[in-house]
């Protein structure tokens, strides 16, 4: 009798393929948690009932299923899972190539050589047991836009969960992307930020001309020259048409014109990621109305060490007003004493330089704080973006999203970036982005207000299916995360 | 969206108008200034030096010159008494503001532009106007026999974005390497043509050659469009495109070039093509061939004594510009440095020594000059009414051993002011990298062949 019973299993068991488990169920009752259904949308005693990986009911009475998982949830606080709007998550980083022969002829090289794979498409580099899955999981996030490591064109992007069996069970919307960068190729043309530029429109110009010869042979080929396929020209059709999307990625003020000025000049469909030190540029945002996605990486201090500050250092001239101390008005600032720096400040002779440090130490420390406050900045001047975790650590995604919020970015517009502005851009609005019934199940449990400095992540819910960080033990000593 | 999209590839005239349409759109946005400078010595360079001379400046032009003018409302009064005031100095050769200088992975890349990676950041823009200097022609490096497209860029110090940079209505330039760089580049580093300088002819001849078959291809493709619905463009090459555009004298050639030889070789394949317009750069033996250079109607743009850095720069003079302009060469003095464009008043003042140069013509070798050889001369380089607001004004004359800059203006703005002046005037920091009291610097500061180790030239072969 006991075999009879081991041998059955019901057919759903593949879920897990590490441990040999047969799952139980996959209906959970969340009760009494915090929901926030959407930015400014809370509501503040509900359960929420998952079923077959979509969200079946939220409310403060509803009624259990028979076969639910409950989990008490009094204490916590639900959001939508977030959703990363760029990210390279689940595909292994390649190899730098060694010793790399020499081009024979460096100005005209294979496309592959160069960076320069648009048709690539990155389906078919996913691996579910990479582990920036699971690091961006325990973040809470439940879905990400995904595209290959590369050069200037490393291909197509998908959207993806952020767990999954196997790399077909991932992909929630493939070929939904172009994506290109800055990044020139080693060696070969097109090396520099320039050449990278007219690659990009000399592939666009003459990808116009190829879809005519396609579009004009298969009306009628008499007399018409064969048209030749070529991979690279021909992935560009659908972005022609202006069906799918360049997300360009740049890393500082200048990219972001660059890309804005190729888009001017070939008029395709861009959205805007990365954006560091988009702070400058904030009027060519507004102009071009362009979706955006904000790198969630943020400038971290250098490392010299510091020397004790309570020394007054000699500084020249004009003397700026003695910096306040701790004080009630402090909790607007992560820290007291705003960096005192004198913009006219001259260096009259070698014994100032100390003073000339500290005062370029503080202005550096001012830029810094720029970085930190770039997307309130962004929302003040009423633009509206998603996050990219492209340029970020995932173990720093929750500690730079929290310094966003200290530095003046509000929390809906910080939730809003996490959920429902990115699923609007990538057209997903219908399934994901907020907790209401009939959505995709994908939610983030988390212990207490998310944007608060002790908040940590009890469970992600994928696809209706059910994770768990690994939480740290109270000995402070942090673990990675072990069942995920 | 594809039958406008496709109306816009057949005709690649309608695509350099869009790019013109969108270049001045930005011209738009331009800060122009207003100011009185009063009791001024002004040297016009172009119509002698005016002594206690006002100009008046409205909307970034110079609108009057004379004596006892007054200010509208509102206008700013500069008392430049005992100073004089000189136009923009214009430094035709130079590196800076520009995020790359050479994309040497190519012989040929007319088609890269350094007016797409224009960098308003650069601290180095702002040291130049210390030195009186308002506009520089940004050029691509030495690399490549056909480089790419430089961009004549005014120093509005101040402003972040890029399109604020250049200036509108400028002719397209181009730059050519002849000689020592692209042989060593490309024959030595990359083991291709050319490795000799009768490749370097060879390069451009072919280039120039096939350029003319694009051009004639497009043309037929035209012809039979009128008639022909069905008839397919040629595939489109922007490389070819601007190479065509420099036959055509659309844009115009600045040639990197040393040895009187192979200036002369280039002379001869313009004249078998039909290029009439050329201005070289460096040029250190252009004193042997001065009376061709006149003859054939080629600018010059030379340092004022730097030589022998290179074995094809051995046989240089100092009196190389002196004896340019003698015999009818509309010659510049440039920097391509980002140190002596702090000081190219005292270079050009070399010539006085070295050649007895006038102080008009002195003036002239850095104002009118190099504004005719890119073809701004209608707009800057002298002192005249109508002309940009692009002045620099010093507290001695600029040829003296004791001038330094006082104000730099650019289009009406003060954009330098010594009174104003702090340490740190840097528009962007970096956020991350340590603050150093000291570092390293080696090697100087030529950014002509920036880009090129790119190529493992120093590991390879």
């Amino acid at each position: 009798m006991l075999l009879t019973v081991l041998m059955w299993m019901p057919s759903g068991a593949q879920a897990q393929l590490s441990e040999d488990v047969p799952q139980v169920t996959r209906t959970y009752a969340l009760e009494h948690a915090r929901v926030v259904q959407a930015p400014g949308r809370v509501l503040e005693r509900a359960t929420v009932i998952v079923r077959d990986g979509l969200i079946a009911a939220i409310g403060p009475n509803v009624s259990i299923p028979f076969d639910a998982e409950r989990i008490a949830a009094d204490s916590l606080v639900i959001y939508a899972g977030f959703i990363d709007g760029l990210s390279h998550a689940g595909i292994p980083e390649p190899e730098q190539p060694r010793n790399q022969p020499r081009p024979d002829d460096p100005g005209n090289p294979p496309d592959e050589e160069a960076g320069i794979q648009p048709e690539r498409d990155v389906r078919t580099l996913l691996d579910p047991k990479e582990k920036s899955l699971a690091t961006l999981r325990n973040a809470g996030f439940t879905v990400a836009h995904v595209v290959p490591y590369g050069q200037m064109l490393p291909g197509t992007g998908a959207v993806i969960l952020l767990a999954g069996d196997d790399p077909k069970a991932l992909v929630l919307k493939g070929d939904a992307s172009l994506f290109a960068q800055f990044t020139g190729a080693r060696r070969m043309y097109p090396a520099t930020d320039m050449a990278v530029m007219s690659k990009l429109r000399q592939l666009y110009r003459e990808a116009g001309r190829r879809q005519l010869m396609e579009t004009r042979y298969a009306e009628d080929p008499t007399g018409l020259e064969r048209p030749e396929y070529d991979p690279a020209h021909y992935a560009l059709f659908p972005v022609l048409d202006g069906e799918k999307p360049v997300y360009f990625h740049t890393e500082n003020a200048l990219d972001l014109h660059r890309a804005l000025d190729l888009r001017q000049r070939l008029g395709f469909p861009l959205v805007l990621t990365g954006l560091s030190q988009s702070f400058d540029a904030v009027d060519a945002l507004k102009q071009a109305d362009v979706p955006l996605l904000l790198t969630l990486d943020l400038p971290e201090a250098p490392q010299t060490p510091r020397e004790g500050q309570d020394d007054a250092a000699e500084t020249d001239s004009t003397e700026t007003p003695p910096t306040m101390g701790p004080t009630d008005e402090a909790e607007e600032l992560p820290q007291a004493q705003p960096p005192d720096y004198n913009p006219d400040l001259r260096t009259r002779s070698f014994e100032d330089a100390e003073a000339e440090k500290k005062n370029l130490e503080a202005r550096q420390e001012m830029t810094r704080e720029q970085y930190f406050a770039s997307a309130a900045t962004l929302h003040d001047a009423g633009l509206r973006f998603g996050f990219t975790t492209l340029d970020a650590k995932p173990e720093d995604v929750m500690k730079n999203l929290r310094k966003m919020v200290e530095h003046g970015l509000p929390e809906d517009a910080a939730l809003a970036a996490l959920t429902t502005t990115p699923a609007e851009i990538l057209g997903l609005s219908a399934s994901l982005g907020t907790v209401e019934p009939g959505k995709m199940a994908n939610l983030v449990v988390a212990s207490g207000p998310i944007f608060e400095e002790d908040t940590k992540v009890r469970y992600v819910f994928i696809d209706g299916q059910k994770y768990e960080p690994a939480s740290a033990p109270a000995t402070g000593r942090r673990r990675p995360a072990t069942r995920n | 969206m594809k039958t406008g999209f496709h109306s816009l590839l057949l005709s690649p005239a309608l695509l350099l108008l869009a790019s013109t349409f969108a270049v001045s759109v930005q011209a738009q946005e331009v800060e122009r200034g207003d100011v009185l400078i009063q009791h001024a010595t002004v040297l016009t360079v172009t119509n002698g030096t005016l002594n206690d001379t006002d100009i008046l400046v409205q909307d970034g032009k110079i609108a009057r010159i004379g004596q006892g003018l007054r200010a509208p409302n509102g206008v700013e009064t500069l008392d430049a008494t005992g100073m004089y005031v000189m136009p923009g100095i214009i430094d035709a050769h130079s590196h800076i503001a520009i995020s790359n200088v050479n994309e040497s992975t190519s012989p040929v890349t007319a088609h890269v532009s350094v007016g797409d990676v224009l960098d308003p950041y650069d601290i180095a823009l702002y040291r130049a106007l210390a030195g009186g200097v308002t506009i520089s022609h940004v050029m691509h490096g030495s690399a490549n026999v056909i480089g790419g497209q430089n961009e004549t860029i005014k120093h509005r110090y101040g402003v972040k974005d890029p399109a604020l940079l250049p200036m509108d209505g400028a002719p397209r330039t181009i730059k050519f390497a002849l000689g020592e760089n692209p042989t060593r580049v490309h024959g030595r580093g990359s083991n291709i043509v050319p490795a000799s300088r009768m490749g370097v002819e060879f390069v451009i001849r072919q280039a120039f050659s096939e350029a003319q078959r694009y051009q004639e291809a497009w043309d037929r493709y035209e012809a039979r469009r009128q008639n022909d619905a069905r008839a397919i463009p040629p595939e489109y090459n922007e490389r070819l495109e601007v190479i065509a555009a420099i036959l055509k004298g659309e844009i115009l050639i600045n040639c990197h070039s040393y040895r009187a030889d192979e200036i002369l070789m280039l002379l001869d394949v313009l004249r078998d093509f039909g290029v009439e317009r050329i201005t070289f750069q460096h040029v250190n033996e252009g004193f042997k061939i001065a009376p061709e250079l006149a003859a054939f109607g080629a600018g010059a743009s030379v340092f004022a004594d730097w030589w022998a850095y290179k074995f094809e720069v051995y046989y240089s003079t100092a009196y190389n510009a002196a004896i340019l302009t003698r015999n009818g060469v509309v010659t510049s003095i440039n920097s391509d440095s980002q140190e002596l464009d702090r000081h190219l008043y005292h270079e050009a003042a070399k010539t006085q020594k070295y050649g007895d140069l006038s102080d008009d013509e002195a003036l002239a070798l850095i104002t009118i000059n190099p504004a005719r050889q890119l073809g701004i001369a209608d707009r800057v380089g002298s002192i005249e009414m109508g002309k940009d607001a692009d002045l620099a004004i010093f507290n001695a004359h600029p040829l003296s051993v004791y001038a330094v800059a006082q104000k730099t203006i650019v289009d009406g703005v003060v954009r330098f002011d010594v009174q104003a002046d702090p340490d740190d005037m840097r528009l962007e920091v970096d956020p991350e990298t340590p603050v150093e009291t000291a570092f390293l610097w080696e090697g100087h500061d030529d950014r002509c062949m920036e880009g090129t180790d790119l190529l493992g030239f120093f590991t390879g072969q």
